[in-house]
């Protein structure tokens, strides 16, 4: 997935974007050992060291994510938000209830239209079954 | 949008990792019954870019010829229009040629 307006957030929405995914990853009420190493990985993306990145997940009980959604006001990055959260729901292939609730929330209150959603989430799929075809095809995953 | 129908509509959207691999690999490799199946996706996202405005429906095709030959006949009618309100006779498909 493009990752070049990941330079254009800001340290606060870099934090905050960390913070929302902790949030959905969590939504099914834990955070196993693969789910931090990923956390962890995200952080990486991010520039956000793994002291902050553990911070952050010690504390996700308390993460208000819709408040911290308020946070971030480009229509850009409350979209490139939007779509990385159904990255994070559907790498399991499975959508969540909860998660869903998550983001259908923060897309409601950054002002993302029900129907971007629905063409994001389609599109994120949509990359996703491409991106694993692509890696079979090049032979690095058996599929 | 009613949550509820937001969230199921969601939910349809998923299609098991491995089926959707499969029939992606089979359209590549040229498998005609797969490549129809995966056109019907294909469809499906264009309806959605569509219904989001950020695309129009496909046209008509007109053939050039087509449109040469409407504004010809269009310019007839006109210079024949304008004949008959200055109260010239004319012959169809012949301009006008007043004495003044």
């Amino acid at each position: 997935m493009d990752e070049e307006y990941i330079s254009s957030l800001s340290e606060n929405e870099k934090l905050v974007f960390l913070k929302i995914f902790c949030k959905l990853i969590r939504a099914d009420g834990n955070i196993d050992s693969e789910e931090v190493s990923l956390l962890k990985m995200i952080a990486t993306r991010y520039g956000v060291n793994n002291a902050k990145m553990v911070e952050i997940i010690k504390g996700a009980d308390t993460i208000d994510y819709l408040t911290e959604a308020h946070n971030i006001s480009s229509r850009q990055h409350a979209l490139e938000l939007i779509k990385e959260l159904c990255v994070l729901a559907n790498i399991d292939e499975d959508l969540h209830d909860k998660e869903l609730d998550i983001i259908i929330d923060v897309a409601r209150v950054l002002g993302i239209e029900d129907e971007k959603v629905i063409l994001i989430n389609r599109w994120v799929l949509d990359s996703l079954i491409l991106n694993k075809t692509g890696r079979i095809i090049m032979e690095k995953d058996n599929g | 949008m009613d949550r509820n129908v937001l969230k199921r509509t969601l939910q349809e959207q998923i299609v098991p990792m491995s089926e959707a691999v499969s029939r992606k690999l089979a359209y590549l490799k040229g498998d005609e019954v797969f490549a129809i199946e995966d056109e019907e996706n294909t469809q499906t996202f264009t309806d959605l870019l569509i219904e989001e405005g950020k695309t129009t429906k496909p046209q008509p095709h007109i053939e050039p010829t087509e449109i040469t030959d409407k504004i010809a006949i269009h310019k007839q009618t006109v210079a024949e229009k304008i004949a008959a309100l200055r109260g010239i006779s004319t012959m169809p498909g012949q301009y006008l040629n007043r004495r003044y």
